[in-house]
């Protein structure tokens, strides 16, 4: 190269080392933006061409000019002419690329906002990074074009603010996660043989109590002629049929990138569920006998003296009740979710779901063993034994309707459980004054069951929710005694969208944020939120905090954007970010939160 | 470039599920500019810039003359520069090359820069840059990379868990090398530091002797 091209190229001399500012030494080299120059125009036709003035030496390539719906990430459809083919150089390969001009347009059917990414180079010398403007194609306004990749273009045409929140997540949330550290442990058997133990760790939380009465509902119905070997073999098919709706789980999530759990909240699912329920309870009572041809009857039911239907049946509800009936997040599920999202490893981590679910059932099989042999066998308490486990059933099908109607029907309908069962005790049949200790406890435990019915009526018809506290509302408005609780719950904001979220944490202004995904139909987020959130020293803790909460109750698009971007599984799940909106490494809850698990985790975020 | 960027650096737990390679995703969490750097003021002095002790070194470490190069795996005309560059830093052997992996121009470059800063703790940084810089082209998928630096006799599944190991140390040599681009005013790739002068531009051989010379002789 000659010399005095040369001295061209060099731009400059830093003796005061390369503390000046770019412009001195890079004089020849423009800005991307002048290099560059875009603008637009509305067609007759409504399409929106776009046309870039390519400085001389400079050019840009046709395979970087993007448009993307920035709030989808979708891609938006942009029409480009051929470009000519780099072909001066090898190292071009096949590039198109413009010079002096470019135009690429948008049709007719663009959204209202568009995120318009392109990318060139001066020829011989340096390629910039990728600039990303915002396209207002209404009023066709442009945004100051954002410099870098991986980025959203900002679009808040109406405020016009170009300060964009960001944020980080922890490392961990990455990298395979905890799937992968036990696999550079100990290989796949080592993470099969953890997820194990883990099932056996979670058996007794709220995600696997509700399968306890549900198991032993299926096991009465078997009447008299179950046995403990009869209990083992139905209660070990229950498990396993849970555990392989588990490992379906990790096959979905591979397939579909979706919590099969979630997706199945549906109002139909679960109302498909809860008249399963009250079916089953009918059978219970007997009732089928008399209403629906057997035929019928024992194919929904399963009662026939052959074994296959019940096993079959059995292990329908197991399926079913790690579907649907008990869907919980818990740290191993998600984890292996998101393993299978990131590697899509689907064998391994459907092995370890299916594993984790066999964990949680083996309390289940020998519950439903020992429970099998300990169940009256023949007589007049077979009846009473059905009876009660009809009731069972209908009050797993009121708990689960709970979630798709609204709290005072719920509250309604158990009140009309509780008298019904009252009923049956026996609290309607006149007691004798000759009567034994027997009958009139019986009276007596009828009685306070009408009682508990009637409170729950009025708790429902004067609109209250809670079965727990079914006349509180009467309190909680007029100080007194509820005063407290009022005053030191935690507020939230509410985010349903990315966008709200962004807003949210760029609004931080150096403060921790704590975010919270939660659903109505979670078990464990309502224990959280009654024993966690409630407790002084957590309300204190969280005083700091911007507090949102991202409700998953009902799963649309919005929502499931906010689970991908910060990878969340399900709820119930926390995420601490700090005062630089990085997520705190280490800190994020998923599944089961205690006081002292969330206060380690905020104590993380505010460092 | 801004100060405020939106990192999302979750994997797309849907869009994701069928990508072997996002197992790695994670590691694009950095970039492109000064986003949550933590350099302080001592990074971008000009001891920083030729002897931060993190950054790759190659040629003649004991050399009497620095060229620092700031590159890209994305940079076609970086690629261009690989060979005349070490061709006379081999006929010269008198200069210290310091290598800044400044990942800018597109999510992969991210992905390349933290595998080949990760060969560095198996003393094999050079072969990776080799390898990296050996795709032709802009916009490498990361399947090519890997490709690339599975041919060049490397243990992927090392690679990858030294890259994890070792991520916290990789971004913020990364944060740091993209805080003194910044500092430098630099405004893409290729740009080499030859002494005290900048080039932004990519050399040939004789060009690069040539400014090695004035480099030289200005000194």
């Amino acid at each position: 190269m000659p010399r005095q091209i040369f001295l061209r190229l060099i731009t400059s001399l830093f003796v005061a080392l390369w503390s000046l500012s770019a412009a001195a030494q890079q004089q020849d080299l423009l800005q991307a933006e002048e290099a560059f120059r875009l603008t637009v125009e509305r067609e007759t036709n409504d399409t929106i061409e776009m046309r870039w003035q390519i400085e001389d030496g400079y050019y840009l390539y046709r395979d970087h000019l993007e448009a993307k719906n920035p709030a989808t990430g979708e891609k938006v459809a942009l029409h480009t002419d051929p470009g000519i083919v780099e072909a001066e150089d090898a190292n071009f390969g096949p590039s198109e690329v413009y010079y002096l001009e470019a135009v690429a347009r948008l049709g007719a059917d663009a959204p209202g906002e568009v995120a318009i990414t392109y990318q060139g180079c001066k020829k011989d010398s340096i390629c910039y990074p990728p600039m990303t403007v915002a396209l207002d194609t209404g009023s066709l306004q442009l945004s100051e074009p954002v410099v870098g990749f991986g980025i959203a273009a900002p679009l808040s045409p109406s405020a016009g603010n170009t300060e964009i929140g960001g944020f980080t997540l922890a490392d961990e949330t990455q990298n395979g996660g905890m799937i992968g550290s036990l696999l550079a442990i100990g290989g796949a058997g080592w993470v099969i043989a953890s997820f194990l133990v883990f099932g056996l760790l979670l058996a007794f939380t709220p995600c696997v109590l509700p399968m306890y009465p549900i198991l032993s509902a299926t096991l009465a119905r078997e009447g008299e002629a179950l046995t403990a070997r009869r209990g083992f073999v139905l209660s070990t098919s229950y498990v396993l049929a849970m555990a392989a709706a588990f490992g379906l789980l990790g096959i979905v999530a591979a397939w579909s990138g979706q919590n099969l759990q979630m997706v199945l909240q549906s109002p139909y699912a679960i109302g498909a569920v809860s008249v399963l329920f009250v079916v089953l309870a009918a059978s219970m009572f007997g009732l089928f006998e008399l209403q629906l041809p057997s035929a019928w009857v024992n194919r929904m039911a399963g009662v026939t003296a052959g074994s296959r239907g019940s096993v079959s049946g059995a292990a329908g509800m197991g399926f079913l009740s790690a579907l649907i009936v008990g869907p919980c997040v818990t740290a191993p599920l998600a984890a292996a979710l998101l393993y299978i999202a990131q590697t899509s490893d689907a064998y391994l981590g459907a092995a370890a779901l299916f594993a984790l679910g066999l964990g949680q059932g083996i309390p289940l099989i020998a519950f439903g063993t020992i429970g099998s042999r300990a169940l009256p066998r023949a007589g007049a308490w077979m009846v009473q034994v059905k009876y009660v486990f009809g009731f069972v059933f209908l009050g797993a099908a009121i708990w689960m309707t709970g979630r798709i109607v609204p709290p005072q029907a719920t509250l309604a309908l158990w009140a009309l459980l509780l008298l019904t069962a009252a009923v049956f005790i026996g609290v309607a049949d006149r007691l004798t004054a000759e009567a034994a200790a027997g009958p009139r406890f019986r009276k007596a435990a009828g009685l306070a069951l009408s009682l508990a019915g009637v409170i729950f009526a009025i708790g429902a018809a004067s609109g209250g929710g809670d079965p727990l506290r079914p006349l509180g509302h009467f309190g909680a408005g007029s100080g007194g005694s509820q005063q407290h609780v009022a005053e030191t719950s935690t507020t939230f904001i509410e985010a349903g969208s990315m966008p709200d979220l962004m807003q949210v944490i760029s609004s931080a202004d150096g403060r921790p944020t704590f975010v919270y995904f939660t659903a109505d139909w979670c078990v464990i987020c309502k224990t959280i939120e009654r024993d966690v959130l409630q407790n002084a020293e957590i309300i204190a803790g969280l005083d700091g905090f911007q507090r949102v909460r991202v409700d998953l109750t009902a799963l649309d698009q919005t929502n499931q954007e906010m689970m991908r971007d910060l990878a969340v599984v399900g709820p119930p799940t926390m995420i601490f970010f700090d005062g630089d909106s990085k997520e705190a490494s280490g800190s994020r809850l998923i599944g089961d939160a205690t006081i002292a698990t969330l206060k380690a985790s905020l104590e993380l975020a505010r460092r | 470039m801004q100060n405020h960027r939106i990192h999302r650096t979750a994997t797309p737990f849907a869009t994701a599920a069928w990508d072997r390679r996002s197992i790695l995703m994670g590691l694009t969490a950095l970039i492109g500019a000064g986003i949550a750097t933590r350099v302080g003021a001592d990074d971008l002095s000009a001891e920083m810039i030729l002897n931060d002790p993190d950054a790759p070194i190659g040629g003649n470490p004991n050399g009497d003359l620095n060229i620092v190069s700031f590159f890209d795996y994305n940079c076609p005309f970086c690629k261009r520069t690989v060979d005349p560059l070490s061709a006379v830093l081999a006929s010269d052997g008198n200069i210290r090359h310091i290598y800044k992996d400044w990942p800018i121009l597109a999510q992969s470059s991210v992905y390349g820069a933290k595998l080949a800063l990760a060969a560095k703790y198996q003393n094999r940084y050079e072969d990776a840059y080799r390898a990296l810089m050996g795709i032709e082209g802009s916009r490498i998928p990361e399947d090519r990379m890997r490709q690339a630096l599975q041919a060049a006799g490397f243990d992927m599944a090392q690679l990858e868990a030294d890259a994890n190991e070792y991520d916290a140390d990789i971004t913020t040599l990364l944060q740091r090398n993209n805080a003194q681009a910044e500092g430098l005013g630099l405004r893409g790739t290729p740009v080499f530091l030859v002494g005290q002068f900048l080039v932004a531009s990519a050399l040939d051989e004789a060009g690069f002797r040539q400014v090695v010379k004035d480099a030289r002789d200005a000194a």
